[in-house]
Protein backbone atom coordinates (compact mmCIF):
# COMPACT_ATOMS: atom_id res chain seq x y z
CA UNK A 1 0.00 0.00 0.00
CA UNK A 2 2.74 2.34 1.01
CA UNK A 3 4.93 1.48 -2.51
CA UNK A 4 1.70 2.38 -4.43
CA UNK A 5 1.32 5.51 -2.56
CA UNK A 6 5.00 6.46 -3.49
CA UNK A 7 4.70 5.29 -6.77
CA UNK A 8 1.16 7.79 -7.10
CA UNK A 9 3.35 10.56 -5.45
CA UNK A 10 6.12 10.24 -7.90
CA UNK A 11 3.87 10.10 -10.83
CA UNK A 12 2.06 13.37 -9.36
CA UNK A 13 5.91 15.08 -8.98
CA UNK A 14 6.80 14.11 -12.66
CA UNK A 15 3.21 15.57 -13.56
CA UNK A 16 3.18 18.59 -11.75
CA UNK A 17 7.09 19.32 -12.60
CA UNK A 18 6.43 19.40 -16.47
CA UNK A 19 3.83 21.42 -16.30
CA UNK A 20 5.71 23.86 -14.32
CA UNK A 21 5.27 27.18 -17.05
CA UNK A 22 8.61 28.23 -18.94
CA UNK A 23 8.85 31.58 -18.00
CA UNK A 24 10.17 32.60 -21.62
CA UNK A 25 6.82 31.05 -23.82
CA UNK A 26 4.57 30.49 -21.02
CA UNK A 27 4.44 26.11 -22.56
CA UNK A 28 5.35 23.54 -20.14
CA UNK A 29 8.83 22.83 -19.54
CA UNK A 30 8.31 19.50 -21.90
CA UNK A 31 7.09 21.13 -24.76
CA UNK A 32 8.49 24.39 -26.94
CA UNK A 33 7.09 26.91 -28.56
CA UNK A 34 6.52 27.46 -31.63
CA UNK A 35 5.25 29.69 -33.83
CA UNK A 36 4.13 29.78 -37.50
CA UNK A 37 2.47 32.01 -40.02
CA UNK A 38 -1.27 31.36 -38.82
CA UNK A 39 -0.85 29.39 -35.60
CA UNK A 40 1.76 29.06 -32.95
CA UNK A 41 2.11 26.53 -29.51
CA UNK A 42 3.37 24.69 -27.73
CA UNK A 43 4.56 21.11 -28.74
CA UNK A 44 5.57 18.27 -27.31
CA UNK A 45 6.57 14.93 -29.25
CA UNK A 46 5.74 10.98 -27.65
CA UNK A 47 7.08 8.00 -28.11
CA UNK A 48 6.10 4.23 -28.84
CA UNK A 49 8.22 2.30 -27.00
CA UNK A 50 6.41 -1.14 -28.71
CA UNK A 51 3.17 -1.32 -27.31
CA UNK A 52 2.06 2.19 -25.84
CA UNK A 53 2.83 5.83 -26.54
CA UNK A 54 4.65 8.03 -23.52
CA UNK A 55 2.14 9.11 -21.08
CA UNK A 56 3.83 12.68 -21.10
CA UNK A 57 5.42 13.98 -23.81
CA UNK A 58 9.17 15.12 -23.73
CA UNK A 59 10.68 18.43 -25.52
CA UNK A 60 11.80 18.13 -29.33
CA UNK A 61 15.10 18.31 -29.91
CA UNK A 62 16.30 21.25 -32.26
CA UNK A 63 15.73 19.10 -35.85
CA UNK A 64 12.17 17.98 -34.19
CA UNK A 65 11.52 21.81 -33.57
CA UNK A 66 12.54 22.58 -37.09
CA UNK A 67 10.79 20.10 -39.10
CA UNK A 68 7.24 21.10 -36.58
CA UNK A 69 8.18 24.97 -37.50
CA UNK A 70 8.54 24.08 -41.49
CA UNK A 71 5.31 21.69 -41.40
CA UNK A 72 3.22 24.11 -39.71
CA UNK A 73 4.57 27.33 -42.33
CA UNK A 74 4.15 25.11 -44.87
CA UNK A 75 0.59 23.94 -44.19
CA UNK A 76 -0.22 27.88 -43.34
CA UNK A 77 0.56 28.73 -47.03
CA UNK A 78 -2.19 26.81 -48.36
CA UNK A 79 -4.88 28.47 -46.17
CA UNK A 80 -4.69 31.69 -47.16
CA UNK A 81 -1.07 32.52 -48.17
CA UNK A 82 1.71 33.94 -45.75
CA UNK A 83 2.11 36.31 -43.41
CA UNK A 84 3.86 39.79 -44.51
CA UNK A 85 7.84 39.67 -44.60
CA UNK A 86 10.53 41.76 -42.72
CA UNK A 87 12.18 43.70 -44.70
CA UNK A 88 16.19 42.50 -44.99
CA UNK A 89 18.65 43.80 -42.51
CA UNK A 90 22.12 44.51 -42.89
CA UNK A 91 24.18 41.25 -42.44
CA UNK B 1 17.58 63.26 -62.10
CA UNK B 2 17.88 61.77 -58.97
CA UNK B 3 17.85 58.34 -59.71
CA UNK B 4 20.12 58.93 -62.47
CA UNK B 5 22.79 60.65 -59.91
CA UNK B 6 22.82 57.77 -57.79
CA UNK B 7 23.50 55.50 -60.85
CA UNK B 8 25.90 57.15 -61.42
CA UNK B 9 27.38 57.57 -58.18
CA UNK B 10 27.22 54.01 -57.88
CA UNK B 11 28.88 52.81 -60.71
CA UNK B 12 31.64 55.19 -60.64
CA UNK B 13 32.20 53.24 -57.20
CA UNK B 14 31.55 49.73 -59.25
CA UNK B 15 34.64 51.08 -61.13
CA UNK B 16 36.68 51.90 -58.14
CA UNK B 17 36.29 49.03 -56.46
CA UNK B 18 39.04 47.12 -54.73
CA UNK B 19 39.74 43.60 -53.37
CA UNK B 20 38.84 44.49 -50.08
CA UNK B 21 34.83 44.90 -51.01
CA UNK B 22 32.14 42.96 -51.91
CA UNK B 23 28.94 43.49 -53.58
CA UNK B 24 25.68 42.27 -51.55
CA UNK B 25 22.77 41.81 -53.83
CA UNK B 26 19.47 41.45 -51.92
CA UNK B 27 16.23 39.54 -54.61
CA UNK B 28 12.44 39.06 -53.74
CA UNK B 29 11.70 35.62 -54.35
CA UNK B 30 8.11 34.86 -55.07
CA UNK B 31 7.65 31.15 -55.73
CA UNK B 32 4.65 28.38 -55.75
CA UNK B 33 6.74 25.22 -54.82
CA UNK B 34 3.35 23.22 -54.06
CA UNK B 35 0.56 23.76 -56.84
CA UNK B 36 -1.84 23.95 -54.35
CA UNK B 37 -0.70 27.44 -52.91
CA UNK B 38 -2.99 29.92 -54.21
CA UNK B 39 -0.81 33.14 -53.85
CA UNK B 40 2.78 32.61 -54.30
CA UNK B 41 5.42 32.32 -50.99
CA UNK B 42 7.66 35.42 -50.52
CA UNK B 43 11.47 35.01 -48.97
CA UNK B 44 14.23 37.64 -49.44
CA UNK B 45 17.44 36.07 -50.81
CA UNK B 46 20.87 37.73 -50.32
CA UNK B 47 23.87 36.68 -52.85
CA UNK B 48 27.49 38.29 -51.66
CA UNK B 49 30.12 38.31 -54.53
CA UNK B 50 33.70 39.13 -54.47
CA UNK B 51 35.56 38.63 -58.45
CA UNK B 52 34.74 34.99 -59.64
CA UNK B 53 33.75 34.02 -55.74
CA UNK B 54 30.32 33.89 -54.31
CA UNK B 55 27.53 32.82 -51.90
CA UNK B 56 23.80 32.82 -52.34
CA UNK B 57 21.32 32.25 -49.34
CA UNK B 58 17.58 32.80 -48.28
CA UNK B 59 18.15 36.13 -46.19
CA UNK B 60 16.81 34.89 -42.90
CA UNK B 61 18.61 31.89 -42.89
CA UNK B 62 22.03 33.41 -43.23
CA UNK B 63 20.91 35.80 -40.89
CA UNK B 64 20.35 32.67 -38.52
CA UNK B 65 23.30 30.96 -39.60
CA UNK B 66 25.36 34.29 -38.49
CA UNK B 67 23.16 33.99 -35.13
CA UNK B 68 24.14 30.49 -34.70
CA UNK B 69 27.90 31.03 -35.62
CA UNK B 70 28.07 33.68 -32.86
CA UNK B 71 26.10 31.57 -30.46
CA UNK B 72 23.48 33.73 -29.30
CA UNK B 73 20.50 31.85 -31.30
CA UNK B 74 17.12 32.09 -29.53
CA UNK B 75 14.26 29.45 -30.24
CA UNK B 76 12.30 33.17 -31.12
CA UNK B 77 14.87 33.72 -33.48
CA UNK B 78 14.12 30.13 -35.23
CA UNK B 79 10.37 31.09 -35.15
CA UNK B 80 10.93 34.87 -36.38
CA UNK B 81 13.74 34.14 -38.84
CA UNK B 82 12.12 31.11 -40.21
CA UNK B 83 12.59 30.43 -44.13
CA UNK B 84 11.14 27.88 -46.74
CA UNK B 85 14.61 27.56 -48.12
CA UNK B 86 17.72 26.05 -46.28
CA UNK B 87 19.85 25.79 -49.16
CA UNK B 88 23.22 27.43 -49.63
CA UNK B 89 25.43 27.86 -52.88
CA UNK B 90 28.68 28.40 -52.56
CA UNK B 91 30.14 29.09 -56.31
CA UNK B 92 33.83 29.33 -57.08
CA UNK B 93 34.29 30.17 -60.96
CA UNK B 94 31.73 27.73 -62.69
CA UNK B 95 31.76 25.11 -59.98
CA UNK B 96 29.08 25.59 -56.92
CA UNK B 97 29.06 23.83 -53.66
CA UNK B 98 25.35 23.20 -52.76
CA UNK B 99 24.57 22.51 -49.37
CA UNK B 100 20.75 21.46 -47.87
CA UNK B 101 19.52 20.22 -44.78
CA UNK B 102 16.52 17.77 -45.09
CA UNK B 103 15.72 16.99 -41.41
CA UNK B 104 18.78 15.38 -39.61
CA UNK B 105 21.00 15.14 -42.50
CA UNK B 106 22.87 17.94 -43.92
CA UNK B 107 23.32 17.14 -47.62
CA UNK B 108 25.95 18.43 -50.47
CA UNK B 109 26.45 18.12 -53.74
CA UNK B 110 29.29 20.05 -56.33
CA UNK B 111 27.97 20.75 -59.87
CA UNK B 112 29.82 22.69 -62.87
CA UNK B 113 27.31 25.45 -64.75
CA UNK B 114 27.54 26.15 -67.97
CA UNK B 115 24.06 27.88 -68.73
CA UNK B 116 23.94 27.85 -72.63
CA UNK B 117 22.21 31.46 -72.50
CA UNK B 118 20.19 32.32 -75.73
CA UNK B 119 20.90 36.64 -75.98
CA UNK B 120 17.96 38.20 -76.99
CA UNK B 121 17.32 41.95 -78.54
CA UNK B 122 14.54 43.07 -76.29
CA UNK B 123 15.33 45.16 -72.99
CA UNK B 124 13.84 46.35 -70.20
CA UNK B 125 14.71 49.49 -67.45
CA UNK B 126 14.84 47.67 -63.44
CA UNK B 127 14.95 49.80 -60.79
CA UNK B 128 17.10 52.27 -63.36
CA UNK B 129 19.32 49.79 -64.49
CA UNK B 130 18.87 49.04 -68.36
CA UNK B 131 18.40 45.13 -68.87
CA UNK B 132 18.62 42.71 -71.85
CA UNK B 133 16.58 39.51 -72.27
CA UNK B 134 18.66 36.11 -72.16
CA UNK B 135 16.69 32.81 -72.02
CA UNK B 136 18.29 29.13 -70.79
CA UNK B 137 17.17 25.61 -69.69
CA UNK B 138 18.25 24.02 -66.58
CA UNK B 139 16.65 21.52 -64.25
CA UNK B 140 13.58 21.10 -66.22
CA UNK B 141 12.45 24.59 -66.14
CA UNK B 142 12.86 26.98 -69.33
CA UNK B 143 14.02 30.35 -67.62
CA UNK B 144 13.94 33.86 -68.84
CA UNK B 145 16.62 36.28 -67.03
CA UNK B 146 16.85 40.17 -67.38
CA UNK B 147 20.58 41.08 -66.89
CA UNK B 148 22.18 44.61 -66.99
CA UNK B 149 25.31 45.74 -68.22
CA UNK B 150 25.44 48.18 -66.07
CA UNK B 151 26.89 45.93 -63.01
CA UNK B 152 29.64 43.86 -65.07
CA UNK B 153 28.95 41.20 -62.35
CA UNK B 154 29.20 37.82 -63.31
CA UNK B 155 26.59 36.48 -60.58
CA UNK B 156 22.37 36.14 -60.59
CA UNK B 157 20.62 34.42 -57.88
CA UNK B 158 20.32 30.52 -57.06
CA UNK B 159 22.62 28.89 -59.49
CA UNK B 160 22.16 31.69 -62.74
CA UNK B 161 25.10 33.13 -64.04
CA UNK B 162 27.34 33.29 -66.77
CA UNK B 163 25.60 36.66 -68.33
CA UNK B 164 28.02 39.57 -68.76
CA UNK B 165 26.18 41.60 -66.20
CA UNK B 166 24.73 40.87 -63.06
CA UNK B 167 20.70 39.22 -63.54
CA UNK B 168 18.16 41.55 -61.82
CA UNK B 169 15.18 39.72 -62.91
CA UNK B 170 14.99 35.94 -63.26
CA UNK B 171 11.30 33.67 -63.99
CA UNK B 172 10.56 30.06 -64.94
CA UNK B 173 7.83 29.89 -68.19
CA UNK B 174 5.24 28.86 -65.75
CA UNK B 175 5.84 31.66 -63.28
CA UNK B 176 6.28 29.54 -60.69
CA UNK B 177 9.56 30.67 -59.33
CA UNK B 178 10.26 34.57 -59.39
CA UNK B 179 13.44 36.32 -58.60
CA UNK B 180 13.34 40.31 -58.19
CA UNK B 181 16.52 42.34 -57.66
CA UNK B 182 15.42 44.26 -54.48
CA UNK B 183 18.85 45.90 -53.59
CA UNK B 184 22.14 45.91 -54.26
CA UNK B 185 25.69 47.64 -51.85
CA UNK B 186 29.11 47.70 -51.46
CA UNK B 187 30.59 46.15 -48.28
CA UNK B 188 33.54 45.33 -46.34
CA UNK B 189 34.98 41.98 -47.70
CA UNK B 190 34.60 39.04 -45.46
CA UNK B 191 34.62 35.38 -45.98
CA UNK B 192 32.36 34.13 -48.28
CA UNK B 193 30.94 31.30 -46.79
CA UNK B 194 28.10 29.36 -44.69
CA UNK B 195 28.54 30.77 -41.02
CA UNK B 196 26.61 27.28 -39.63
CA UNK B 197 26.42 23.73 -40.31
CA UNK B 198 23.72 21.64 -39.20
CA UNK B 199 26.55 18.96 -39.02
CA UNK B 200 30.15 18.39 -39.06
CA UNK B 201 31.57 18.46 -43.00
CA UNK B 202 32.90 14.59 -41.89
CA UNK B 203 29.05 13.82 -41.83
CA UNK B 204 27.43 15.73 -44.67
CA UNK B 205 25.63 13.22 -46.92
CA UNK B 206 27.81 13.07 -50.70
CA UNK B 207 24.91 13.25 -53.45
CA UNK B 208 24.39 13.92 -56.49
CA UNK B 209 22.11 16.81 -57.39
CA UNK B 210 19.45 14.41 -59.26
CA UNK B 211 19.23 11.77 -56.03
CA UNK B 212 19.73 15.11 -53.83
CA UNK B 213 16.11 16.08 -55.72
CA UNK B 214 14.83 12.36 -55.33
CA UNK B 215 15.42 12.11 -51.78
CA UNK B 216 14.03 15.74 -51.00
CA UNK B 217 11.03 15.35 -53.29
CA UNK B 218 10.30 12.18 -51.15
CA UNK B 219 10.80 13.67 -47.91
CA UNK B 220 8.54 16.70 -48.64
CA UNK B 221 5.63 14.43 -49.46
CA UNK B 222 5.30 13.11 -46.40
CA UNK B 223 3.47 13.88 -43.24
CA UNK B 224 4.95 15.76 -40.14
CA UNK B 225 4.90 12.16 -37.75
CA UNK B 226 6.18 10.64 -41.00
CA UNK B 227 8.75 13.53 -41.16
CA UNK B 228 9.40 13.18 -37.86
CA UNK B 229 9.92 9.16 -38.14
CA UNK B 230 12.35 10.03 -41.27
CA UNK B 231 15.00 7.55 -41.31
CA UNK B 232 14.20 6.25 -37.71
CA UNK B 233 14.58 2.32 -37.21
CA UNK B 234 13.67 2.86 -33.32
CA UNK B 235 10.73 3.78 -31.30
CA UNK B 236 8.15 5.85 -33.39
CA UNK B 237 7.35 9.35 -32.48
CA UNK B 238 4.50 11.71 -32.97
CA UNK B 239 3.96 15.20 -32.00
CA UNK B 240 0.72 16.90 -30.30
CA UNK B 241 0.20 20.30 -29.35
CA UNK B 242 -0.11 21.04 -25.76
CA UNK B 243 -1.29 24.13 -25.34
CA UNK B 244 -2.19 27.30 -27.66
CA UNK B 245 -4.25 28.09 -30.83
CA UNK B 246 -5.76 25.25 -31.99
CA UNK B 247 -3.86 23.63 -34.96
CA UNK B 248 -6.37 21.21 -35.69
CA UNK B 249 -7.68 22.37 -39.57
CA UNK B 250 -4.23 22.60 -40.04
CA UNK B 251 -3.58 19.09 -39.04
CA UNK B 252 -6.31 17.31 -41.49
CA UNK B 253 -5.00 14.99 -42.94
CA UNK B 254 -6.44 15.81 -46.54
CA UNK B 255 -4.32 18.98 -46.80
CA UNK B 256 -1.00 17.30 -46.36
CA UNK B 257 1.04 18.06 -49.84
CA UNK B 258 1.77 14.86 -51.31
CA UNK B 259 3.81 13.91 -54.20
CA UNK B 260 1.66 14.73 -56.73
CA UNK B 261 1.17 18.34 -55.87
CA UNK B 262 5.09 19.17 -55.41
CA UNK B 263 6.14 21.97 -57.69
CA UNK B 264 9.90 22.05 -56.41
CA UNK B 265 12.23 24.35 -59.02
CA UNK B 266 14.08 21.32 -60.39
CA UNK B 267 12.16 19.13 -61.99
CA UNK B 268 14.07 17.27 -63.86
CA UNK B 269 14.75 14.53 -61.21
CA UNK B 270 11.48 12.90 -62.55
CA UNK B 271 13.01 12.45 -65.57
Amino acid sequence: MKKMFLSLGFIVAVMFSVSAQSSQSGCPSNSTYISASCVSGCYSVYTNNGTIWDFIGKKPTTDQENAIRDDLNRRCSTFGGQASIDEPGNI
Amino acid sequence: MKYLFLLLCFSFSFAQNSDDKMYSITYLNQFKDRKSIDFPLKEYSRLLVNKNESIYQIYNAMHLDTLKFEGTVTSDDRNRYYSFNKHSIYFKNNTLKYNDVIYEDEYYYEETINHSWELKDEEMDIKGYSCRKAITNYGGREWEAWYTLDLPINAGPYKFKGLPGLILKLTDSTGSYNFDFYAITERELKPLKKYHHLKPKSEWINTTRTNFNKIKANYESLSLNEKLNYGNTGPKIKVKLIGGSDDSELRNPKKVARAKDLNLIEIDYKD
